[in-house]
């Protein structure tokens, strides 16, 4: 009986186990066990070389440096999308939140398509730019563009929730408007604020796409882009990648543990009864200008310029010659959608990889949502923190994990070099996504809902069936929805793990820039962000609707 | 039916929610009373099934319904009992129908199950909203839902949980009336969980009084309004005078302007009166207590008054106890 009891919670655990837990274990494993004894020797020998000390720095710096130049471009926007007329102007947040799920190797490609000598700036402009793009700034503003929306959006949600009869409390007890603010608005909202500063933080150390693409360019290198190397030039060293992979994870997990001292010491319940006070805005002629000015600037520069470049460059005919109609052909499209085409065929490995992936991990956190529920029970809290490990973790260090895993002499089998290699790599890194849109389509249910269906329900089955699946059926299918555009240009991962001679969309993007017919490339670039931003939108279409039927 | 608990309680953690209780239910209708936080429903959840108990037995007339050393734990939806949620419960995406159909799949036939259900919602006046989803029906008319899903699968036993504590004064009052008639005509017996005195007095035959995972004490509305058990009772049901700080009380009403026989004098002075609608509130001084006694006028502030206290009626906590 209690092995039943505890049977889904057994499944659970084992399945997390193998696929999140046991790579990070031998991470850990492989940095400290020699031949079976403990030894700090790799870990030491790593630390003494100088050039890492310099990645650190690198790293770190540039971690410091995204944090400021975010917070300067999405504090005046959450401002204004909660201060000025533009506060009704929702479909605004869907346009932000698409330089996020841009890829960040398409960003950056595109800005280097924009600024490189004899690129579209100075086509368009005809001068040199007056300042070298190519630097670490340059670099700091193409991940801040592509960071920003994820702080702007935390910051936008506090900003509301402020709102209201804090608000009103606040007009009736408070004096001077631009003191209010330093007095009540500010404290409140410090703590949304660190807590997203922190997660930008950990963003930048863990992100691949820019330093692989950009900062290669400028001699940049940061930890993710030392691990590659390690593992993808010769001579390889494994333990050296082990040891940086345990170092950017420990930084990674006490800025984790700084950001959740924060939160459960200075979150405030900041939920005032009724919210909204929907006061009619009457803004100034100046306020209307620069408030549209400053959104469109922003969406400009964030969307606008690499957007601009990829689709350029996917559509000349000669790169390099001026941009005008007679150089414009869709060949590259019409080679990319040519079956038995090398482009072709790695198109249709991202979406086949991608289709797996997120549907195991749809399952998976389906399942694990409706048992972690509230989180109140140890295992349920477990269960939970490990779902969502990988949203703590860069995606590098769990791909390092997974090979020398998979690797380990002692499994009886190995998914190594086929097909399910990219698959289960995808599960691990993005399967916070589906726990998540389950789990918050889950709380939007009165939690009696579950008693209900104990007390009236025939069978599990019948839960399953007419409940479960229709209430959350929409959830479900917007994370996978997610998981399956993330999964389909993932680069990290798919450039150490994927069998030899098997690409993906996202090597394919990577290899054409870096050494063969970018405008090929670009034309994958394209169709990549097409399908992104179409699933964007029917994820928000889906999530309203769910709202609005519940 | 016969409900008897045998040394049920619930810890979690290190909280004991309910202490070892033993209690037999055999009254139709029963209140479980107390503050929030005395866990009074996770009684009601051990009741139902929906709360493991830490220890324990359960029994619905001779059948183990759970049994901790025995390993028995029927699950909820095989214990032939219904509940009603303070937050209705209600399926969102299945139509009222729908929601009270749901509780008569696999176990009544598809053909009878539009009878029982039309018969349920005729039972609560909702028959013409059967094709409405419960977000489009107001709260009272959602918990008229709730009731009929509980009384569709006509069981032995319904749990009501804190279920008029979300609707209005004036709804609450009209539907208590109907859940007593309605239980009553299926034949079920109810037990409801509440905080709210005038309810639990209003609604049951007997009830059960608890203070921090405590029964303490049981028995009909009357007996624990005249005869409370402790001060804590004391003060939760009805208004307390004290003769001796926490050893002997009276109520309001067996305290007079005139003598009666069996009076006695007790002097004081009046503190404030307030207005109750059908009568006034006086509040006076007396012996260094706060009493309180009815009257049809308000009476002076700081006017000296003498009441007559009906001896027979001073109740005495300290005998109970010895």
């Amino acid at each position: 009986m209690i092995l039943r009891r505890h049977a889904p919670f057994t499944a659970l655990f084992i399945i997390l186990t193998i696929l999140a837990v046991a790579p990070l274990i031998a991470v850990l494993g492989y940095t400290f066990f020699e031949n079976g004894t403990l030894s700090f020797d790799s870990l030491l020998s790593v630390l003494q070389n100088n050039s890492i000390v310099q990645t650190m720095k690198n790293s770190l710096l540039l971690g410091v440096y995204v944090i400021a130049l975010t917070t300067c471009i999405a504090l005046p926007l959450a401002i204004i999308r909660t201060k000025t007329f533009l506060v009704k102007n929702e479909w605004l947040d869907i346009i932000f939140i698409i330089p996020f799920m841009t890829p960040p190797y398409i960003g950056s490609m595109g800005w280097i398509l924009f600024m490189q000598h004899n690129g579209y700036y100075e086509q368009i402009f005809t001068t040199e730019a007056p300042f070298t793009f190519f630097s670490v700034a340059g670099m700091v503003f193409i991940m801040s563009m592509h960071l920003y929306p994820f702080l702007y959006l935390m910051l936008k949600n506090a900003l509301m929730r402020i709102d209201g009869s804090f608000q009103d409390a606040t007009m009736i007890y408070g004096g001077n408007p631009v003191l209010n603010w330093i007095r009540v608005i500010l404290p409140l909202l410090i703590s949304s604020y660190v807590m997203a500063a922190l997660l930008v933080f950990i963003k930048t150390l863990a992100e691949f796409g820019t330093p692989a693409t950009f900062g290669k360019r400028i001699g940049y290198d940061v930890f993710t882009t030392e691990i590659h190397a390690y593992l993808s030039r010769w001579p390889i060293n494994i333990s050296a990648a082990t040891s940086l992979s345990l170092l950017l994870l420990s930084v990674c997990m006490v800025i984790w543990y700084i950001q959740n001292v924060i939160s459960r010491k200075y979150t405030f319940g900041t939920h005032s009864g009724k919210s909204m006070s929907s006061n009619q805005l009457k803004d100034s002629l100046l306020i209307r200008v620069f408030s549209s000015g400053y959104v469109l600037i922003i969406i400009g520069l964030s969307i606008g310029v690499p957007y601009f470049s990829i689709i350029a460059t996917s559509l000349l005919k000669v790169r390099g010659e001026p941009l005008s109609l007679s150089n414009v052909t869709l060949s590259h499209y019409a080679e990319l959608f040519t079956v038995g085409s090398s482009s072709f065929t790695a198109l249709m490995n991202s979406i086949n990889f991608a289709f797996v992936a997120s549907t195991i991990a749809a399952l998976i956190g389906f399942c694990a949502a409706l048992y972690i529920r509230d989180a109140k029970k140890k295992s349920q809290q477990f269960l939970d923190f490990t779902s969502l490990l990988s949203n703590i973790i860069p995606g590098i260090v769990f791909v390092v994990g997974l090979i020398l895993f998979w690797n380990a002499g002692w499994l009886p089998a190995t998914i190594y070099n086929t097909n399910w290699m990219p698959i289960v790599t995808y599960i691990v890194l993005f399967l916070p996504y589906s726990v998540q849109y389950t789990k918050s389509a889950l709380s939007q249910l009165h939690p009696s809902i579950h008693h209900s269906n104990a007390v009236f329900a025939h069978n599990y089955w019948m839960i399953l069936l007419k409940v479960w699946l229709p209430l959350l059926g929409q959830g479900i299918l917007a994370g996978w929805m997610m998981t399956f555009i993330i999964s389909m240009r993932e680069l990290v991962g798919s450039l150490l793990i994927l069998p030899p001679s098997v690409e993906t969309s996202a090597t394919f993007i990577y290899s054409q820039f870096e050494q063969g017919d970018v405008s090929k490339g670009m034309a994958m670039a394209v169709i990549t962000v097409l399908l992104t931003v179409i699933c964007i939108f029917l994820i928000e279409l889906l999530q309203r609707k769910a709202l609005h039927t519940n | 039916m016969i409900i008897r608990l045998k040394g049920i309680e619930k810890i979690y953690g290190n909280i004991q929610a309910v202490k070892p209780i033993d209690l037999t239910i055999e009254d139709t209708f029963v209140t479980i009373l107390g503050q929030s936080g005395c866990g009074k429903t996770t009684l009601l959840k051990m009741l139902a099934g929906l709360t493991e108990p830490t220890a324990g037995d359960i029994f619905f007339d001779d059948k183990t319904i759970f049994s901790k050393s025995k390993k028995i734990n029927v699950k909820p939806n095989k214990r032939q009992i219904a509940m009603v949620f303070q937050d209705f419960g209600l399926w969102p995406h299945m139509t009222v129908f729908e929601n009270v159909a749901f509780g008569l799949r696999g176990k009544v036939p598809k053909s009878e199950r539009a009878d029982i259900v039309h018969d349920a919602l005729l039972k609560v006046k909702l028959d013409a909203k059967a094709a409405m989803k419960p977000g489009e029906l107001s709260g009272g008319q959602q918990q008229r839902v709730a009731l009929a899903r509980a009384i569709a699968i006509s069981p032995k036993l319904i749990l009501f949980d804190e279920a008029l504590s979300a609707l209005d004064a004036i709804l609450r009052e009209q539907m208590r009336e109907e859940i007593l008639a309605i239980v009553q005509s299926i034949g079920a017996q109810a037990i409801f969980v509440t905080h709210d005195q005038t309810e639990a007095m209003a609604m049951s035959d007997s009830m059960i009084v608890m203070d921090t995972g405590e029964v303490v004490q049981t028995g009909s509305p009357e007996e624990i309004y005249h005869t409370p058990a402790n001060p804590f009772v004391a003060n939760f049901i009805g208004k307390t005078n004290w003769v001796e700080d926490k050893e002997k009380m009276i109520r309001p009403e067996n305290v007079h302007l005139y003598p009666h026989t069996n009076t006695t004098l007790r002097s004081g002075v009046v503190k404030k009166s307030t207005y109750e609608g059908d009568r006034y509130v006086i509040f006076v001084e007396t012996n260094g207590q706060l009493w309180k006694f009815y009257d049809h006028h308000p009476h002076e502030q700081g006017a000296k008054i003498k009441l007559y206290v009906e001896e027979n009626n001073i109740h005495s906590l300290r005998k109970q106890e010895a």
